[in-house]
């Protein structure tokens, strides 16, 4: 019989579990860095956030602590829930557009095969873009005297020009439709998907049952589609709420305010005017406003997950 | 469709044994393996066999060096292997979806192993061994293909390749023909039987099909629950099971299980009445017999009768079942016997030594004078 | 196709393409007119005298430093981004994490939730840190935004490779560290290409971190450069489209090679996650 040639029993052990422990230290050390880039980069600013919010900082120098001053400042000024109200006409505006351009490129993404695949990338190049390249490119295109494409033509066919930009009540539609130019594709992309999920049986079934176009619509596909509507629209919602860019590269917040939300009110606050105590109680609220839409939509979606099926 | 197999010229005196002590594995609190003790001798073609679940894949696991045992010691040869890389312990696995790269022809896939760097093996000898292995397995042709285009049984054909061409100690094989149809996995069944042969190694291999471990093994090592129900070689676990359940497991159709008491020297079920083993009365135990051991005789002419439900026509012979009280009695008969469904038939154990008896309360076998 | 597919498709798919595709041709239209051209009534799409004086006007600006600038950034973030994102998503496939289901929540709340409400804060403590205007700001920044991405992505794909492949490889006799390189990430690559494409798009076409956070020309992006050109030149509408076209061309062009990966990774990743 063989001799056995190794440490005693306990040594053993210690080494086999030894290395289950070694595992863990690996994993650990692998997930590492990117745990704490990300923490480092997320979670500090939000506690200096917080903390500058409760001081008034002017220039990068600080003046020392003001309570809840910056706060009441904001509050106590009729001008802010404008400035909200618009966020929410901004936010929800440029959904009521994006969401059901996104269902119906999606519905004939699917109807269209090959095609479509086609389709959606050609759909998809605006959102390759950057949105403030796209914000130039359309405060070209609206340019209100000759060569800006949508006066020119205006002008060629004997009526005025319009100009859109600078106008008070049409400045916020425009900068709805040109974010939504930019990004409704995205939300089609998901949509495709999630109209994937949807076993085709299903709808022969209620054809032969005599349902109605609309109705195998209305019956299937939206309860069907809803966990990825849920998702598209707190994705969306998210984006919108805090989009900056499209409004300092087409309006910089004018015409008379009529495009300042709160998002653009933060740049203006904390880094045109590098009031920057203020700005950081204005980035609390849209934080919390932030955290509220991602809890509302989180309920919703676990809700439906919950029901159903 | 391989060619005849050609002979290798290789002498397998490198095959080692592999030896279980004591070993345990436990996964947070749920025991999968216990108290694990078992020994395989060089060259033999040992099968862990058992249902889902009973630990086989797992013990499987831990000789290979993919899982660590939570206690006790594997030995390779006299190497305690324990603790070792799964690279370093010589061993070749084969595994149920094959595990074949992807990404890489069907030449590199079977190369791969050679040309790990602690190998070290010169390019001339890998093409060489590589086309060796292919040409014994019938894959010569296929070489430059990728893993996706060829069929299951070639698939199966190229994990077996990727491990001959190192020509380890251990082959390690897990449920490697359960993703195969019948007809395809009975004819791989007899190839791999002859390359254990020509290749002379020691070999592991792991299923739930108690056919598969029947026809391939040296010896079977049944498990259920994470220990060892009995090892020994198939005719012994066929004929003498050591428990209920190696009893239940093994043959197909299975050995019939009768439940009853035994009364003063009598064995006593529903429409059953046989002569009992030597135990005290009032005992209680299972009466099994295999449908080969019986054979039709007049309803009161035997130890037991019963209607016939079904007769089964097999060609050479017919399987009939039997209502016999509440069991179903199976029984191979002639196929030209006149047996009627619904009448009445008795049957009788061609001799009395072809029953097995089991103690109902531990489920162990009687200890038998002869062979069953 | 019958003639009323033929009729579905031209009233959806022309308009579609007029409405998406024409505001960039214009700008490319616009950026080779001449500019005695450009404000001409009616609007011609293709210029009769085409020139290439806006896009010298812009060279002679420094515009090729910007370009490089966003493209050394773009390229840095990515790699670091993706490398640690993915050993990442594969730990957190392959080896036990302490706090895994917290780790998986931290980054998913980083993708749910958009860094500008940080901005501000952030551009205060790189002041503190003297990072602010170096050449470590962005790229630090933008890595850190994709990392999450590349987490989420390479993640559902680890978790659909089966054990077994790396099992087999490390039996054949690799390390876990060779199986993984040369068995495990040639699979991955679909979900490397599409995490490194999002983030290559994502840093490239920033304005808003690269205008706060990098102040001196030397270190500008291709977006800034072009909006502060805009600050000065407000007028020359004919450099100002040749800049939009200079600055869609890479993102535009990496987005249509790899559209395919980029798109797949959202769309499994949604259905899954």
């Amino acid at each position: 019989m063989a001799a056995i040639s190794s440490g005693s029993t306990s040594q053993t052990d210690l080494t086999i579990k030894g290395t289950q422990a070694g595992l863990q230290r690996v994993g650990t050390l692998l997930v590492g860095p990117a745990i704490l880039l990300v923490i480092a980069v997320n979670v500090l600013p939000a506690f200096v956030g917080f903390y500058s919010s409760l001081r008034r900082i002017f220039f990068f120098t600080d003046e020392g602590f003001v309570g809840l001053d910056n706060f009441v400042a904001i509050f106590s000024e009729a001008s802010t829930y404008a400035t909200i109200a618009r966020s929410f006409v901004f936010t929800f505006g440029s959904l009521a557009l994006a969401v059901p351009l996104a269902l119906l490129v999606a519905l004939a993404v699917r109807q269209l095969g090959r095609r479509g695949r086609l389709f959606l990338t050609m759909l998809l190049v605006p959102w390759a873009m950057s949105p403030i390249v796209v914000a130039l490119l359309w405060k070209w295109i609206l340019l209100p005297s000759p060569g800006g494409l949508l006066a020119s033509t205006f002008i060629a066919l004997g009526w005025s020009p319009v100009a859109l930009l600078t106008d008070p009540s049409a400045a916020m539609p425009t900068i709805i439709v040109v974010g939504v130019w930019r990004n409704f594709a995205f939300a089609a992309i998901i949509l495709t998907a999630g109209l994937g999920q949807i076993p085709n049986d299903l709808y022969k079934a209620a054809a032969v049952d005599g349902h109605s176009v609309w109705e195998r619509f209305r019956r299937i596909t939206l309860p069907l589609l809803a966990p990825s509507l849920l998702i598209v629209l707190c994705v969306l919602t998210i984006s919108y709420f805090n989009e900056v860019q499209v409004i300092i590269g087409l309006t910089t917040g004018g015409p008379i305010n009529a495009t300042t939300t709160l998002a653009y009110q933060l740049y203006q606050t904390g880094f045109v005017e590098l009031d920057q105590g203020r700005g950081n109680a204005i980035a609390v609220v849209m934080f919390l406003i932030n955290l509220l839409l991602v809890i509302a939509y989180v309920r919703l979606l676990g809700g439906s997950k919950g029901d159903g099926k | 469709m391989p060619a005849s197999i050609l002979t290798r010229d290789e002498s397998q005196s490198s095959a080692r044994s592999v030896r279980f002590m004591d070993v345990v594995k436990r996964f947070g609190a749920v025991t999968a393996v216990e108290r694990f003790n078992l020994t395989i001798e060089p060259g033999q073609f040992v099968t862990l066999l058992g249902p889902s679940g009973c630990g086989k894949s797992t013990t499987l696991n831990m000789i290979a060096g993919l899982e660590l045992p939570t206690e006790g010691r594997i030995l390779i040869g006299d190497r305690d292997v324990t603790a070792i890389s799964p690279a370093d312990r010589d061993i070749a696995m084969v595994f149920q979806s094959y595990a074949l790269y992807p990404h890489l022809t069907i030449f590199e896939n079977i190369a791969f192993p050679l040309r790990a760097r602690r190998r070290r093996t010169e390019e001339a000898d890998v093409v060489k061994k590589v086309k060796d292995a292919a040409l014994m397995l019938g894959l010569d042709s296929l070489l430059h293909r990728f893993p996706r285009e060829v069929s299951g049984g070639q698939r199966q054909r190229v994990a077996l390749g990727r491990a001959m061409v190192r020509q380890p100690t251990v082959y390690l094989l897990d449920e490697p023909l359960s993703n195969l149809d019948q007809q395809l996995r009975v004819q791989m069944r007899s190839e791999l039987k002859d390359l254990h042969l020509r290749l002379g190694a020691t070999m592991l291999y792991v299923t739930h099909d108690q056919g598969e471990a029947m026809t391939l093994s040296d010896s079977i090592a049944v498990m259920s629950g994470g220990r060892i129900e009995q090892f020994g070689a198939p005719k012994d676990l066929y004929r003498n099971p050591a428990n209920l359940f190696v009893a239940r497991f093994l043959g197909e159709p299975g050995m019939t299980i009768i439940e009853g008491q035994v009364d003063n020297r009598t064995f006593r079920a529903p429409d059953v009445v046989h002569d009992a083993p030597s135990v005290i009365s009032g005992t209680r135990l299972a009466m099994g017999v295999r449908p080969e051991d019986l054979t039709p005789c007049q309803p009161d002419n035997g130890p037991m009768s019963g209607i016939v439900r079904t007769i089964e026509f097999l060609g050479s012979r017919s399987l009939i079942r039997v209502d016999v009280g509440p069991v179903l009695v199976t029984a191979f008969i002639a196929s030209e016997a006149e047996v009627r469904i619904g009448e009445r038939i008795g049957l009788k154990p061609t001799t009395p030594t072809s029953v097995c008896w089991f103690d109902l309360e531990t489920s162990q076998a009687l200890p038998r004078v002869a062979v069953c | 196709m019958n003639w009323r597919g033929r009729l579905q498709f031209a009233l959806l798919i022309i308009p579609a393409s007029v409405v998406v595709l024409g505001p960039i041709l214009w700008a490319l239209s616009t950026s080779l007119k001449p500019n005695d051209r450009i404000f001409a009534v009616p609007p011609r799409l293709i210029p009769d005298a085409p020139t290439l004086t806006h896009y010298a006007r812009l060279i002679a600006e420094g515009v090729h430093w910007s370009f490089f600038n966003s493209a050394l950034y773009a390229v840095t973030s990515v790699v670091a981004a993706v490398s640690i994102g993915a050993v990442a998503g594969y730990a957190l496939v392959r080896f036990p994490v302490r706090f895994k289901p917290l780790v998986l929540v931290l980054f998913m709340a980083a993708l749910a939730v958009p860094s500008y409400a940080l901005l501000l804060p952030t551009q205060i403590i790189f002041v503190q840190l003297g990072l602010f205007d170096t050449r470590l700001a962005l790229p630090i920044l933008y890595a850190t935004h994709i990392i999450p991405f590349a987490v989420w992505m390479t993640r559902a794909h680890f978790a659909s490779v089966p054990i077994e492949l790396e099992h087999a490889a490390l039996v054949d006799g690799y390390s876990r560290a060779e199986a993984v390189w040369k068995v495990i990430l040639p699979g991955a690559m679909p979900a490397i290409i599409a995490a490194s494409t999002f983030g290559f798009l994502y840093s490239w076409n920033d304005y808003i971190t690269a205008t706060t956070m990098v102040d001196s020309p030397a270190r500008r992006t291709l977006p800034v450069a072009l909006i502060f050109f805009q600050g000065f030149h407000g007028r020359d509408w004919g450099a100002l489209m040749a800049g939009v076209i200079i600055a869609t061309l890479p993102p535009v062009t990496l987005f249509l090679i790899f559209r395919r990966h980029l798109i797949g990774g959202f769309s499994e990743g949604s259905v899954k996650g």
